[in-house]
């Protein structure tokens, strides 16, 4: 187990074995392969958190994301979404860097 | 660490979002095309029309590649909202100027996309695009060639009438 990145209230592991994401939050635990982790970060990317805050209307104080296909929901107030967004977005450049890491010690060496 | 990510997306997250982009802008240059296709038929201008139906097509055929390389790379293809497009012109000409005036922005979206390959060194993207950079060569050259029909004949009845009739002939011999 990997941890990828966090927040407050929130981690990203990643398991090496299973090949994939432990996202817990609030102490709920979502477990996502990386076409899932990156279907929710698109997902997350989406709202536009700016227009929610600025909004009157009081449906969008609370945000239903789902989750893997729709197996699971995450619920977030618009403060929870913030810090999701951070965990999530966070959570991408620390496995883009990783890559970079790979290509640039592991992968550098074949040529 | 294994390095998960890699193993199952090609293209970079940065790149997919301006791909996403991209074929929001294909499926709004197709959109819009129709709407110029509608008004040239109105108006009787036949070649115009089919000129414009035929664009709106391959609008669709652009934004479909691009669509399939993006679900191909790992990525998630988005299927885009296009918004109203214009469907009053006061001219022909005035048709094939926002038409170019269109295509200059797609070519400029394009080779944006070029560029942040480049720097991210994703060569089988830049490599994908450069058919759209070629494409967009065509494109803006076979416009370009039938506005200037509009300077060398002017606008009156017959002349439009001229301008119509050669639409369909022109095309890009490299
Ligand atoms: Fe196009
Ligand atoms: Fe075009």
């Amino acid at each position: 187990m990997h941890l990828i990145h966090q927040t407050e209230n929130g981690q990203i592991v990643q398991a090496d074995k299973e090949n994939c994401f432990y996202m817990t939050y609030k102490g709920m635990e979502y477990k996502m392969n990386v076409c899932s982790f990156i279907a929710f970060k698109s997902k997350i990317d989406t709202y536009n958190l700016e227009l929610m805050l600025m909004s009157d209307v009081t449906k969008n104080d609370l945000e239903i994301i789902p989750l893997c296909n729709k197996d699971r929901f995450l619920v977030l107030t618009l403060e929870e979404m913030i810090e999701v967004k951070h965990l999530v977005q966070g959570a991408l450049v620390m496995l883009e860097l990783n890559s970079i890491v790979h290509q640039r010690i592991n992968r550098a060496n074949l040529v | 660490m294994k390095d998960l990510l890699r193993q199952r997306v090609a293209v970079q997250d940065s790149i997919i979002k301006k791909l996403n982009n991209q074929v929001k802008l294909e499926a709004q240059a197709s959109a819009a095309y129709l709407a110029m296709a509608a008004w040239c038929d109105q108006n009787a201008y036949d070649h115009s029309a089919k000129f414009f139906y035929e664009q709106s097509s391959e609008e669709r055929e652009h934004m479909m590649k691009l669509f399939h390389y993006i679900s191909d790379m790992g990525g998630i293809a988005v299927s885009p909202a296009v918004a109203g497009s214009q469907s009053e012109f006061s001219s022909l000409k005035e048709v094939f100027e926002t038409a170019l005036e269109n295509e200059i922005n797609v070519t400029e979206s394009i080779n944006q996309i070029v560029s942040d390959c480049r720097k991210n060194n994703d060569f089988a993207t830049e490599n994908f695009m450069q058919w759209f950079v070629k494409e967009q060569v065509e494109e803006e050259f076979v416009i370009r060639r039938i506005l200037d029909y509009f300077e060398m004949l002017g606008e009156d009845p017959k002349s439009l009438l001229m301008i119509d009739e050669r639409v369909g002939g022109v095309s890009y011999g490299e």
